[in-house]
């Protein structure tokens, strides 16, 4: 039986794992290697790391952190932030990444996706989406709003500038182009513990062939329960639900279980 | 007894997780294109069928993996090293793949809503068998957990060589064992602890055959 993945993710920043709310405010949460450890003993299926300052000075931080965590680590590694070019990829992959996201640069140069599935694979080619549902006030409410059903919008640059892209529309078109996947993180609910953008993952579940990976507003067990009955999502990313022990990933994993969610155990 | 193994890099991706797994396994492992003797050849996974089969022909790699699995050397072949090995493949239908087991590779035919590619962990329900082979599912359970990424499934024309299955939408051959060649469509470097033990059984089982 195939089973839906729980993923923790590790915000790095130079080197150290993080976590804000809602994008700003970062906090200090540990050392990225002994962390990926951890919930890997814990029963995480996957662990994605973010390199979320990614600069080209400091490239080589997140790739060493990659070389060191596949030394110890033996499930799915994937890694995003920062990642701007074919030669980006390969360096991730080379060091022990199994899967790489792309973000920004997928945005701004679409071919990107398709030249770096045709090279590596789409099963190694994650499409990150950041998305924020359209309300009145945004620079492109008038080109995006819709009568009667709610619109979100494409955001880059880790979610501060807004692009004019309609996310379901992105999300389809990156598949198109290659995406084997799709990370799909809500920014109104990312850091918020208040439960997953319903809505937002089930319009991008139900638009794209690929797996999803809904991110964003993990509180407690009840919403990954709630995120997977309601979309159908193959896959549910949290940090700091789990680096700050509100709970862990078997307790995550044992009321999935009950509530009759297939998962790995 | 395999001291020895040769990673074959054939393109693109992370080799760095098998070898370091086989390494764990007490193994001397070495990657790329090495032309020393060797005692276990490993076929990794990811990529495309037909750039990886043109690679390995234009090595001379495909005529030496041939060479190696007549001499009855041991063979392993992880995700895409697990498709080569067949005739052909609908990913690339005008490339041929290495012959060694008979059959083909085809796509993924699921139920609209199950996503392609296969992206996820899924059980492995292993065959009982009474020959040597049973020696690789010691300190296993009937039935694992295991990793699987892909979009394409192996079909052997002999049932006999299928050694697991695994279910996604239709059973499927996910592990194939016939004397020195052991195959998984699963990344046995990702799936944990319990595909480590594998990994280890499977290498003791390949130093017997």
């Amino acid at each position: 039986m195939h089973t839906v993945r729980i993923i923790p993710c590790l915000d790095v920043k130079d080197g150290q794992v993080v976590k804000g709310v809602r994008f700003v405010n970062l906090r200090h949460a540990g050392d990225p290697v002994d962390l990926a450890k951890r919930y890997s003993d814990a029963g995480a299926d996957e662990i994605i790391f973010l390199d979320i300052t990614a600069t080209v000075e400091k490239r080589a931080t997140i790739l060493d952190v990659v070389t060191r965590t596949a030394e110890q680590v033996f499930v799915p590694l994937a890694v995003g932030g920062g990642v701007r070019s074919v030669e980006d990829i390969r360096a991730l992959l080379n060091a022990g990444a199994d899967k790489v996201g792309i973000n920004s640069a997928a945005v701004r140069d679409p071919d990107l996706v398709r030249e770096s599935a045709r090279r590596f694979g789409s099963q190694c080619i994650v499409v990150a989406i950041d998305a924020k549902r359209v309300v009145p006030g945004d620079r492109h409410y008038a080109r995006l709003a819709r009568r009667g059903r709610p619109v979100w919008e494409v955001y880059v640059d880790a979610g501060r500038t807004p692009t004019g892209l309609d996310a379901v529309a992105w999300a389809s078109d990156a598949v198109r182009r290659g995406a084997g996947e799709i990370l799909l993180t809500s920014i109104d609910a990312d850091g918020t513990k208040q439960g997953f953008d319903i809505p937002l993952t089930r319009a991008v579940v139900e638009a794209v062939p690929v797996p999803v990976i809904a991110s964003g507003g993990a509180g407690a067990p009840e919403h990954f329960v709630d995120v997977v009955h309601k979309t159908g999502v193959s896959a549910v990313l949290a940090a700091s639900v789990f680096h700050y022990r509100r709970c862990s990933i078997e307790r995550v994993k044992r009321m999935m279980h009950r509530s009759g969610i297939p998962v790995r155990q | 007894m395999i001291r020895t193994a040769v990673v074959v890099d054939y393109g693109a991706g992370n080799l760095k997780s098998i070898s370091k797994a086989l390494r764990l396994m007490d193994l001397e492992v070495r990657v790329g294109l090495s032309r020393s003797a060797m005692d276990l050849l490993v076929l990794p996974g990811v990529g495309e069928f037909g750039s990886a089969m043109e690679q390995l022909k234009e090595t001379g790699w495909a005529d030496r993996i041939r060479e190696h699995v007549e001499a009855g050397r041991p063979l392993l072949g992880i995700c895409l090293g697990c498709q080569i090995i067949f005739d052909r493949s609908e990913e690339s239908p005008r490339s041929r793949g290495l012959g060694i087991i008979a059959g083909s590779v085809k796509k993924f035919n699921v139920r609209p809503g199950l996503p392609v590619p296969h992206m996820c962990w899924n059980t492995v329900s292993f065959r009982r068998v009474s020959d040597g082979r049973r020696r690789i599912l010691q300190g296993l359970r009937p039935v694992e957990y295991v990793y699987f990424v892909h979009s394409y499934v192996p079909c052997p024309d002999d049932r006999r060589d299928v050694f697991g299955t695994t279910d996604y939408g239709g059973r499927f051959a996910s592990m194939i064992v016939r004397d020195a060649v052991v195959t998984t469509q699963f990344h046995l470097e990702k799936s944990g602890e319990r595909g480590l033990r594998l990994l280890r059984n499977i290498v003791a089982y390949l130093g017997k055959v």
